[in-house]
């Protein structure tokens, strides 16, 4: 409803009593000091407007007030009219166009070569995508050897390519050269099945890594060895283990107090650090996105400048947290196809030497240690 | 039938007498809506005093005031102590 604010300057009681016994709605009254403000329809404004000025009152009408009213003003203001279309021409804009790509699926085939494609076909970014492009550079990609199959799309301002690399060659393997089983790890022998060739070590053994485990060969009856390839699995106990000195004062980077804040805008998502007067420093950013459509943020970089400073290390304070993490670290350092299945325990042993601690953490693991390799010389 | 219709028939009231007449509600204490009202007598924020036909209705609280209002209906909120009718 289009409604129009008046403010009059008369005693409330006679304002109302003359407009209302007129017929007149009014809503929304509110007094303030000698004065009081209402909303009235705005097909009866006039008749308001000449029903107070033929009681001598004092008025003032204060605006028009509905959808239609402030679509009317709207419409005339035409800067904000053309900043709101440049606005949607901008959207418009950014919602066509690619910023970059993104390839995946590429092992072999070096994601240069598919760049090259790219800019053959004149695909500079940033550049505005169209349906066509991207069909005709699937098929372009596809023309690069090495390649069977490859998609192009575009997400959000990215273009996407995924690519389906051919198989590659492999030659045929050899399966008959006499070759040994031996011991990637030094350990203590907890298993071996030999499937071919002659074992070399039993249960109970302590290998180093290197030794021959089974041999490329079996005696005949007659006493000769008739070479083969070596074939079976071995399982030993193996220990790995680290050793890690803690001194007990450390130099850290301290901060000095000293801070520095740097406010930058950011339109497409980059990394950016800007420049500090500090030399040693750390810093903390704080990203506010602007718009969620557009990728426009401001970034608030705050530097703290630090300086070097010998601190004491108290390692028995730490002390679980280092051994906690020091062992995943251990753990994870064992090829994780070894350790599946595989029984292991852990422990640590912390001893004072000389101004430090030393920190030696063990992994006792049940693994396969054994791999098979071809010796410089058939065996004969 | 009107909710006032109604009300006057059940309180055995003679019906052609109320037709035309004025009502005045009460809501809580918290807001009050007076239909059939002649103008606006006075209007403080104690006492807001509206003309009737033959009558005036005072209406005593604190913080009270006309939000709204046309030829027949007035609408007022305010904390409400009293109602009193007459001369």
């Amino acid at each position: 409803m289009e409604r129009v604010k008046f403010l009059v300057k008369a005693p409330e009681a006679f304002v109302l009593t003359l407009l209302s016994g007129r017929g007149f709605w009014l809503k929304n009254i509110k007094r303030t000091g000698g004065e009081i403000s209402f909303f009235a329809k705005q097909n009866e404004a006039l008749k308001i407007e000449e029903c107070l000025n033929k009681a001598n009152v004092k008025f003032i009408r204060q605006g028009d007030f509905g959808v239609k009213t402030g679509a009317e003003s709207l419409l005339k203001r035409f800067g904000f009219l053309i900043g709101f279309a440049l606005g949607l021409a901008l959207i418009a804009l950014y919602s066509l166009t690619v910023f970059g790509a993104d390839i995946h699926g590429l092992e072999i085939v070096e994601a240069k070569s598919v760049h090259a494609v790219l800019k053959n076909e004149g695909i500079n970014f940033p550049h505005l995508r169209l349906k066509k492009d991207a069909d005709k550079l699937s098929l372009k990609i596809v023309e690069l050897s090495g390649i069977s199959h490859a998609s192009v799309s575009v997400n959000g301002s990215r273009l996407v390519i995924n690519v389906t690399e051919e198989l590659p060659y492999e030659a045929p393997k050899d399966t008959q050269t006499p070759i040994s089983v031996i011991a990637q790890f030094s350990g203590v022998i907890s298993k071996i099945i030999t499937v071919q060739g002659t074992p070399l070590v039993k249960v109970g053994d302590t290998v180093k890594k290197g030794d021959i485990l089974i041999a490329p060969y079996i005696k005949s009856p007659d006493g000769t060895e008739v070479p083969l390839r070596a074939i079976g699995e071995v399982y030993a106990l193996v220990w790995h283990q680290k050793h890690l000195y803690y001194p007990d004062t450390v130099i850290r980077q301290v901060r000095t107090g000293k801070t520095e804040v740097k406010t930058a805008t950011n339109i497409l998502k980059l990394n950016y650090l800007p420049k500090t007067s500090f030399v040693n420093y750390d810093y903390e950013q704080h990203t506010r996105q602007v718009l969620a459509i557009i990728p426009f943020s401001i970034i608030k970089t705050t530097f703290y400048e630090t300086t070097a400073k010998e601190t004491q290390f108290d390692f028995n304070k730490e002390k679980d947290l280092i051994v906690a993490k020091e062992t995943d670290l251990l753990i994870s350092s064992v090829p994780k196809h070894l350790r599946q299945g595989a029984e292991g325990k852990t422990w640590h042993i912390a001893k004072r030497v000389d101004n430090a601690t030393r920190l030696s953490i063990y992994y006792e693991l049940n693994q396969r240690i054994c791999t098979a390799v071809q010796v410089s010389a058939p065996h004969s | 039938m009107s909710f006032f219709n109604d009300t006057v028939l059940k309180l055995g009231l003679p019906h052609d007498n109320f037709v035309g007449g004025d009502k005045v509600s009460i809501f809580s204490g918290k807001g009050a809506f007076i239909e059939g009202h002649k103008g606006v007598f006075s209007v403080s924020e104690e006492e807001i005093v509206i003309k009737l036909k033959k009558e005036k209705v005072y209406i005593s609280g604190n913080g009270l005031k006309i939000t709204e209002i046309n030829a027949s209906e007035i609408y007022i909120i305010g904390k409400i102590s009293g109602i009193l009718r007459g001369q």
